[in-house]
């Protein structure tokens, strides 16, 4: 009789995709589809919304503000790790290391809130990661006395210069994005409405570039990391240099955001040790706010202003990234076995 | 349907053990913690860690008296991502382990020298902060660096953020610094005539053993502002307790880790030490420049000695505990 009710137990967990730490952990668990990666439970909130997401299942060491993931029936996840790189990587790597769930053909949307680079596109916009550059990794001094020819403080470890590569490899430094993961999650978010508001339109007025002052658009860009969430022209100048360095010239620096290249570095790790497949991950910002100041402002007064784009951010982000997953779960067939065409 | 559910999960897990509760696996009695090879290598050396096992793709280094190694990799990512997958592991059981982690660091010459090793009481996040970079921060501002939801870099620490500060265990503490106060500390000329531009001590005297505290950032900072930052951010988190002296890349991740599993009852985080030594100067002597300084660094004597005090430093301890299990195996003595 027990054997009996825990032989259906099972039966219906796996239905739910859930598992109780069962006998055999590799066998007795559902595939987990797709997991929803933010950092924070505001950025999730949307999510757990518009994917029902009610089944809370605990696993240790995540963070103490976000304790247990959330899944629905489809078996899609969802998970805040805590802003910040160690929260990031010690909740993701606390899920990833577990054998609570079975993410070995898990796609992976990291899907954040960013600042953009006026310069490149506007508030509310929505930005396909296309490369994840970690500008923390990085020797640095203070900017007031640099040596002649230097245009930052920042430069690569054991560089003799912001120019010079560094000879040190931490292997977090620069994640390139699937390409055709990103084409196919663009094709299927399609022509999105994004929304916008008055406030966002008013603050971004005030801006000269092109770029900052049209409507949100969907773009492809790179995204810079950094657990210093730096702000103002010129470390946004550094940025752009830093994250053309890195990837070759291929990648334009487009927003930055604090977490990226740490759950991505955790990933990388879990799938040395076989458990997840790395190469499906996918990274979705929207802008919130812009990385600089507009011509008549400060970069603090920049910093602490409010850009009025939080609320259609948010909304764009889960507007544009909920089509990828809703064809992950329909077609699941095909998606257990990579990227459809 | 969920809350029958929810309870037949619960009515599972007493019926059958969990794997991985901390009872099935190697009990270890120190686990060192190292970054990178060149730290792996000497303290692997020391201890004479020949017996190696796989865990989740790491490779732990261990020997017959339960004394165990694992090289996590460098930055915060490697590092919490090496670190869970050691605490979560069902070959291992940590749960009355001796963590000490071992690295190497820049040190402030107003606390330490080249060589220098230093016990931590406080571990700072120094990364996880607002930047506006120098040249264009408000007038009157020390440094471009303050705390993000802050006003500025006067303000203290924000309190809602997991990770800012950690504060290692006294008992332990203690007894790490009583344990290897007499040792001999590694030194050489090149690092010797470097030490000789500092014109004060402890810059310019051999290095010692000490008690002071440690910053962390992906970002290796160097050179008087941001040191300065160092400072007054471990002074501002630790209520005017803590002395920065030491910079590394990783502990704020590795104890953010620890700190988890601790609380998921993995291991006792009152087990936990923290040693870092000095490989170079994190402040340039009065005439050099910040970038000299730091560009110079690898060049200025201090690698070897760090590397090879960090198991000499951590010996005494580590011999204690293995040598007299029956005294440590239920905490550290006088807890």
């Amino acid at each position: 009789m027990v054997r009996a009710m825990r032989t259906w137990m099972l039966a219906a967990l796996a239905a739910l995709s859930i598992s109780a730490k069962p006998a055999d952990p590799v066998r007795d668990r559902a595939p987990i589809k797709a997991l929803v990666i933010a950092a924070t439970p505001e950025e999730l909130q949307p999510w757990i919304a518009k994917l029902s997401l009610s089944i809370a299942i605990s696993i240790p060491g995540m963070a103490a503000s976000f304790p247990a993931v959330l899944c629905n029936a489809d078996a899609v996840c969802a998970v805040a790790t805590g802003p910040g790189k160690a929260s990031a990587a010690a909740t993701i790597a606390a899920i990833a290391y577990s054998s609570d769930l079975d993410l070995r053909s898990t796609y992976f949307v990291i899907a954040d809130l960013a600042r953009i680079d006026p310069t490149v596109g506007t508030t509310a916009s929505v930005v396909w990661v296309t490369d994840a550059v970690d500008a923390g990794i990085a020797w640095e001094i203070d900017a007031r006395t640099l040596p002649t020819g230097w245009m930052t403080g920042y430069l690569p470890i054991d560089a003799m210069s912001p120019t010079g590569h560094s000879p040190v490899t931490f292997g977090t430094e620069h994640f390139a994005i699937a390409p055709a993961l990103i084409a196919k999650a663009r094709a299927l978010a399609g022509p999105v409405t994004l929304q916008d508001s008055p406030a966002a339109m008013a603050y971004r007025a005030m801006y000269s570039e092109p770029t900052a002052m049209a409507t949100p658009t969907m773009l492809l860009g790179a995204t810079a990391t950094s657990d210093t969430y730096w702000h103002g022209a010129l470390l946004g100048h550094r940025a752009h240099a830093w994250v053309d360095q890195l990837t070759g010239g291929t990648g334009t620096y487009t927003t930055m955001q604090q977490t990226d290249n740490a759950v991505l570095g955790v990933l990388a790790r879990a799938a040395a040790a076989g458990m997840v497949d790395a190469t499906r991950a996918v990274v979705i910002h929207a802008a919130w706010h812009f990385d600089r100041q507009h011509a008549s402002q400060t970069a603090y007064d920049s910093l602490r202003a409010d850009a009025g784009a939080r609320a259609p951010a948010l909304a764009n982000l889960v507007a544009a990234g909920s089509p990828l997953v809703a064809d992950i779960v329909a077609s699941w067939p095909a998606w257990q076995m990579g990227v459809p065409p | 349907m969920k809350v029958i559910l929810l309870a037949l999960v619960a009515a599972a897990c007493g019926s059958s053990p969990a794997p991985g509760t901390g009872n099935g696996g190697r009990a270890v009695k120190v686990m060192l913690i190292d970054m990178f090879n060149q730290e792996g290598t000497t303290v692997v050396g020391q201890f004479g860690l020949t017996d190696n096992m796989t865990v989740a793709g790491l490779t732990v280094h261990c020997n017959k008296r339960d004394i165990c190694e694992v090289v996590t990799g460098m930055g915060y990512a490697n590092a919490a991502a090496s670190t869970t997958a050691l605490v979560y592991s069902p070959d291992l059981d940590l749960t009355k382990t001796y963590v000490v982690i071992a690295g190497i660091a820049g040190v402030d010459p107003a606390m330490g020298t080249l060589g220098t090793a230093a016990w931590a009481r406080y571990a700072v996040d120094f990364g996880y902060a607002n930047e506006i970079d120098a040249r264009e921060m408000p007038t009157g501002w020390p440094y471009g660096y303050f705390g993000i939801g802050t006003t500025g870099p006067s303000d203290p620490p924000p309190t809602d953020h997991e990770g800012t500060m950690f504060q290692l265990d006294e008992h332990l503490l203690q007894a790490a610094l009583a344990a290897s106060q007499g040792v001999a500390l590694t030194d050489n000329a090149t690092a010797a005539a470097t030490r000789a531009h500092y014109p004060s001590a402890p810059a310019n005297q051999p290095p010692t053993v000490t008690q002071c505290d440690v910053v962390s950032s992906d970002t290796w900072f160097a050179g008087g502002p941001l040191s300065q930052r160092a400072h007054d951010w471990t002074a501002a988190a630790t209520g005017g307790a803590g002395h920065f002296c030491m910079s590394g890349q990783e502990d704020s991740a590795t104890l953010e880790v620890l700190e988890r599993g601790a609380e998921a009852g993995r291991l006792d985080f009152h087990r936990v030490a923290l040693l870092r030594t000095a490989s170079d100067f994190s402040a340039p002597y009065p005439g050099q420049t910040d970038a000299d300084g730091l560009l110079g660094s690898l060049d200025a004597g201090g690698l070897q000695p760090s590397l090879q005090n960090l198991p000499l430093v951590a010996a005494p301890l580590v011999t204690e505990i293995v040598n007299d299990w029956a005294k440590w195996q239920d905490g550290a003595p006088g807890a």
